[in-house]
């Protein structure tokens, strides 16, 4: 159980590069709040339902702003 | 298979897919928790839910008392285990309903996954992310034709792991 759950920590830090790297900085950046510290959560996180609830920013609305600021979600 | 509950971030997205009434080949029914849906606000995510519901190939789940007690247990049983993925509540609640009622899961997100997988009052319960829709969807070329078409029109990602335990080759 051990080594499964460090092989899906392992898979989970990769995305969060991925997302890190993937991300439009710029965009992020313009958007007013709520919305930046949301899909800031987001690139961290890589969970729309948290960041959307920490942030008040809606479910759906999260989520096509992360399509515009180019965050991938990943599934490990 | 008929029947499956689903996460809202799992349903947004798959609505976003261009053959997105296929998951219907193989479940008749989808089931949303009432808990889930006012966290869907726009119009045109709305809009198919409700078509959806209509045509019934969406049945809105009330909540129930025992599905909660047990979403409190698994709750506090992911969270409180070291180092697995922290769970939310709407997935807490949506992987109760599944192992209450012995129906898959459908969900993007690793935490279900893994404590399935971690955790044995949780083993046998049945969880899909959308590769595994994919997979049991399409074969061969088709398969690959359609990993390509999901991941361009949702822009989500499927990590090379994920993409080789599934057998799909890019």
């Amino acid at each position: 159980m051990a080594e499964q759950i460090d092989e899906y920590l392992r898979r989970l830090e990769e995305a969060r590069e991925l997302r890190k790297r993937s991300a439009d900085w710029g965009y992020i950046e313009s958007r007013p709040e709520p919305l930046r510290t949301a899909l800031k959560l987001l690139v961290e996180t890589g969970d729309l339902w948290y960041s959307s609830k920490l942030s008040g920013v809606p479910v759906d609305e999260l989520n096509e702003e992360r399509k515009r600021a180019r965050i991938p979600l990943v599934v490990v | 298979m008929s029947l499956a509950v689903a996460d809202t971030c799992f349903l947004i997205n798959w609505l976003s897919f261009r053959r997105w009434e296929d998951i219907f080949r193989l479940f008749r029914r989808i089931l949303l928790p009432s808990i889930m849906v006012p966290e869907i606000r726009s119009q045109r995510v709305r809009s198919r839910v409700e078509e959806l519901a209509y045509k019934g190939h969406l049945v809105i789940l009330p909540r129930a008392d025992y599905v909660d007690r047990e979403a409190l247990r698994i709750f506090n049983l992911v969270n409180s285990t070291p180092h697995l993925p922290r769970i939310d509540e709407p997935e807490a609640y949506g992987l109760a309903y599944a192992a209450l009622h012995g129906v898959p899961f459908l969900t993007d997100n690793a935490s279900p996954k893994v404590a399935v997988r971690s955790l044995s009052s949780l083993r046998g319960v049945v969880v899909h992310d959308s590769l595994d829709l994919l997979v049991l969807l399409y074969r061969g070329g088709e398969l690959r034709t359609a990993v390509r078409e999901f991941m361009s029109d949702t822009s989500i990602v499927f990590s090379r792991e994920r993409l080789r335990e599934a057998g799909v080759e890019l």
